[in-house]
């Protein structure tokens, strides 16, 4: 097992990374005064991975759009019968899941004191996966709805809209639930199949944050994990050209005022520059449209966008890099026009004095927002 | 530690403190009553405040202070309490402690939360009129957007429904027809009243102890000569007989909220047994080990969420599912089942400890964060309570299965609503 704590000296913060001999990987970060702890579990397979193959095999698999996120609800199913909300609850925590493009995440909070056998819970049931029949089918009315209730959701229409205007191939322009159709096709075992594949222990992480005791969850960890074969996956991507499927989309809705969503394609990077890029996109995102630019101003002053809030969103993925844009307005085309001047003129002026010092404040506030909760220290990690 | 006091007449002060928070929360509430004809003004009134003052009287110059001050955020909220209007300006901002060049944050937050609150671009007695056009527009915008989210909209429209005629049915933000009668002048009538005649309750959340950097507001709001009105208790609805209504517009999933009110015989119920209440319809289908998620959602697979939400103030459980148009009455019909079930005891002991320690848990994590702090204080104050985390957790603790079941027996469906896609 190897450990190594790295430092942020910057904020005084520190945190734990551990490689389990599992090949797992276990971030922890201890926070002794608070009074709950937070336990995440996590595995690189997102609604992009449609395509794969195990290394040394031939065959490459193709899945049906929302595995992902239907394998995230089945996976709540217990052989014996048991019911994954009710375990947690007996701990007292409160549990959850997510389905992102990247990741599939399991996730609850408890008290410190049911820390322990909470974490046994999640452990013990995203390890041992039961699909049947009968379980997979009953999961497909409720997964229908979630996807209906997008539908009604206009910021998730014209978000996906836009998502599907920027790419021509790329999986990210995919509702992360699939559709209604594309689910039909799933059966126990595409979801075993993927399973096997992706929910092996080198392909996931665990995070263990807040009032905990180190030495007792290692314990439990190294106790729970199962020792399985290493199982490395060749994922597949459509190539994507780097210019956009189609410029401008409409989508009509019954709404009372237009919704937008301004998309950048911009080319995916690797390592450190991946991180760095998206930082960057952060910084540049508050200094164009935050509170004190000029955009901002113009947009409160004459009234263009509501409280001129325009927010922003940044996917990141191996085969895609996109920062949207989104908020409401009368005349959206005005305020892309906007924002595209004032983009072209950053480029020309660059950032001045003023703003270099406060993006330098700024970056300290949000990192060290970062570290005030248990939940964000588990998100930052 | 939690404290509570009342600094002087009318004036609040809740606080918290720890030293694991990095940032401190400072808000400050005005409590009024909600009326119709002034729901409006008070919220064109909150943003306005924050928009636009004297010594910061544009978006731009606001903006430069607040980078300055590390991104401070300046936040401001219309909050709605059965009938009670809550305008809230607060800020959070950075703890001196992490200042880079030993800068005063919390002294120069509490400075700029007094210059919006006290110190608003008023000129020959009216403010300007452009701002408040502005401010106008945008309380227009949240009124008229609440059609664009069709869930919200559909428990918007049961709210006022089911509330018909009363002041609990006055949306937070007011309406649009009194929103038209506000001007720069009436506006500051609406101001003064707000400063001279509400109840204030101060919530601080902060790194340290000592609240002397507060003495500042509290010295600024004693001498002000304010005369605070009489807060009239809650108007609590009662069942009187079952509504239903049943709408139609664009969408993809039907949408049904149903509203469980109790007889008159509820009355007089005391703080302990409202947190009873909250066991009740924990179980009901505030969780995830609830009979509505358990039953209606996974055995049936009739929607992705069947939930439902105990409002204190007004006294009612909202339940509110997204289905397909044709399960509407089966699921109409499993709902009530389920609170059948909960009127016979017809659930476990085991049932019960579930949604117990759910919400023993989701009470214990109010004190791990700053903006839930200040939630949980004001809304000790709103319930003129002066529970701590501690008792709450020990009163839902003792909550037995007869107290379910007399809680559960309190409610009646009220209200059925449903909105559906177009049929042609």
């Amino acid at each position: 097992m190897e450990r190594e704590t790295i430092k942020i000296e910057e904020f005084k913060e520190s945190f734990v990374k551990i490689k389990h001999k599992t090949g797992l990987t276990i971030l922890l970060k201890q926070m002794k005064d608070f009074s709950t702890a937070i336990a995440v579990f996590l595995t690189r397979f997102g609604s992009v991975d449609r395509c794969f193959k195990k290394v040394g095999e031939n065959e490459k698999i193709t899945v049906p759009d929302g595995v992902a996120h239907y394998l995230e609800h089945k996976l709540f199913e217990n052989e014996d019968g048991s019911i994954t909300f009710e375990l947690f609850s007996k701990e007292k925590a409160l549990a959850n899941a997510e389905t992102s493009f990247n990741s599939t995440s399991y996730y609850f909070s408890s008290p410190a004191k049911n820390f322990l056998e909470a974490l046994k819970v999640l452990l013990n049931f995203v390890q041992n996966p039961y699909f049947t029949d009968e379980n997979v089918e009953k999961e497909r009315g409720i997964i229908s709805q979630e996807i209906k209730m997008g539908k009604d959701t206009p910021e998730e229409v014209v978000f996906y809209k836009c998502l599907e205007g920027m790419f021509k191939n790329s999986a990210v322009k995919i509702d992360i639930g699939g559709s209604v159709n594309s689910i039909k096709k799933i059966n126990k075992e595409i979801l075993y199949e993927c399973y096997n594949n992706f929910y092996n222990l080198n392909n996931m992480c665990l995070i263990l944050v807040g009032n905990f005791n180190e030495e007792e969850a290692l314990k439990l960890v190294d106790a729970q994990l199962k020792n399985e074969e290493a199982v490395e996956i060749e994922r597949f991507y459509e190539e994507e050209p780097e210019e956009v499927e189609k410029k401008y989309c409409e989508v009509f809705m019954s709404v009372k005022t237009p919704l937008f969503s301004i998309g950048f394609k911009l080319t995916p990077k690797k390592g450190e520059q991946r991180l760095k890029t998206v930082i960057g996109l952060r910084i540049l995102c508050e200094l164009l449209l935050g509170e004190g630019s000029f955009l901002y101003n113009e947009f409160y002053e004459k009234g263009l966008v509501p409280g001129a809030e325009v927010g922003f969103n940044i996917l990141d993925g191996e085969d895609f890099l996109t920062l949207i844009l989104n908020g409401e307005s009368e005349n959206p085309k005005e305020v892309m026009n906007k924002i595209f001047e004032e983009i072209v003129k950053m480029k020309v002026k660059g950032i001045n004095e003023k703003e270099f010092i406060f993006v330098k404040k700024f970056v300290y506030k949000e990192y060290l927002e970062e570290f005030i909760t248990p939940e964000k220290v588990a998100y930052y990690l | 530690m939690f404290l509570q006091k009342e600094i002087f007449s009318g004036v609040f002060h809740y606080s918290f403190n720890s030293k694991k928070f990095k940032f401190n929360v400072i808000t400050i509430n005005f409590i009024l009553e909600l009326e119709e004809k002034t729901a409006s003004k008070n919220a064109v009134l909150c943003s306005l405040l924050r928009e636009s003052c004297k010594k910061y009287s544009n978006n731009f110059k606001l903006g430069e202070k607040l980078r300055s001050l590390y991104g401070a955020n300046l936040f401001c909220d219309v909050k709605k309490a059965g009938n009670k209007q809550i305008v809230m300006l607060g800020v959070k901002i950075l703890d001196d402690e992490f200042a880079l060049e030993g800068e005063k944050l919390k002294k120069e937050a509490v400075e700029l939360l007094m210059q919006v609150i006290f110190n608003p671009k008023i000129e020959n007695e009216q403010f300007s009129k452009k701002y408040v056009e502005l401010e106008k527009n945008e309380i227009k915008n949240l009124l008229k957007n609440i059609y664009n989210d069709k869930k919200q909209y559909a428990l918007n429209q049961a709210v006022k429904t089911l509330f018909e005629g009363k002041t609990m049915a006055v949306n937070r933000f007011g309406t649009l027809e009194e929103l038209e009668k506000i001007n720069e002048k009436n506006l500051v009538e609406s101001y003064e009243s707000l400063i001279l005649n509400s109840k204030i309750l101060v919530c601080s959340c902060t790194r340290e102890e000592n609240f002397e950097f507060l003495n500042v507001l509290f010295n600024r709001l004693k001498a002000i000569r304010r005369k605070v009105y009489e807060i009239k208790p809650y108007e609590k609805f009662y069942f009187e007989k079952f509504r239903e209504k049943v709408e139609q517009d664009d969408v993809t999933q039907a949408k049904l909220v149903l509203a469980f009110a109790k007889k008159q015989e509820g009355l007089g119920l005391k703080l302990e047994d409202e947190l009873k209440i909250e066991v009740m319809n924990c179980l009901f289908g505030g969780s995830a080990t609830s009979l509505l998620f358990n039953n209606v959602r996974e055995k049936l697979s009739l929607c992705y969420y069947c939930r439902s939400y105990y409002n204190y103030f007004s006294g009612v459980i909202f339940v509110e599912s997204g289905v397909e148009s044709k399960n509407i009455e089966k699921a109409y019909e499993n709902i009530i089942l389920q609170l059948e079930a909960l009127k016979k005891g017809d659930f476990s002991e085991e049932e019960l400890n579930q949604v117990k320690c759910v919400l023993e848990t989701a009470y214990e994590s109010v004190v791990d964060g700053e903006e839930k702090v200040c939630g949980f204080m004001l809304n000790n104050f709103l319930k003129n309570r002066d529970f701590s985390v501690e008792r709450i957790i020990e009163i839902i603790n003792s909550t037995q299965k007869e107290d379910v079941i007399n809680a559960a027996k309190m409610f009646n469906v009220a209200l059925k609503y449903v909105l559906k896609e177009r049929e042609n």
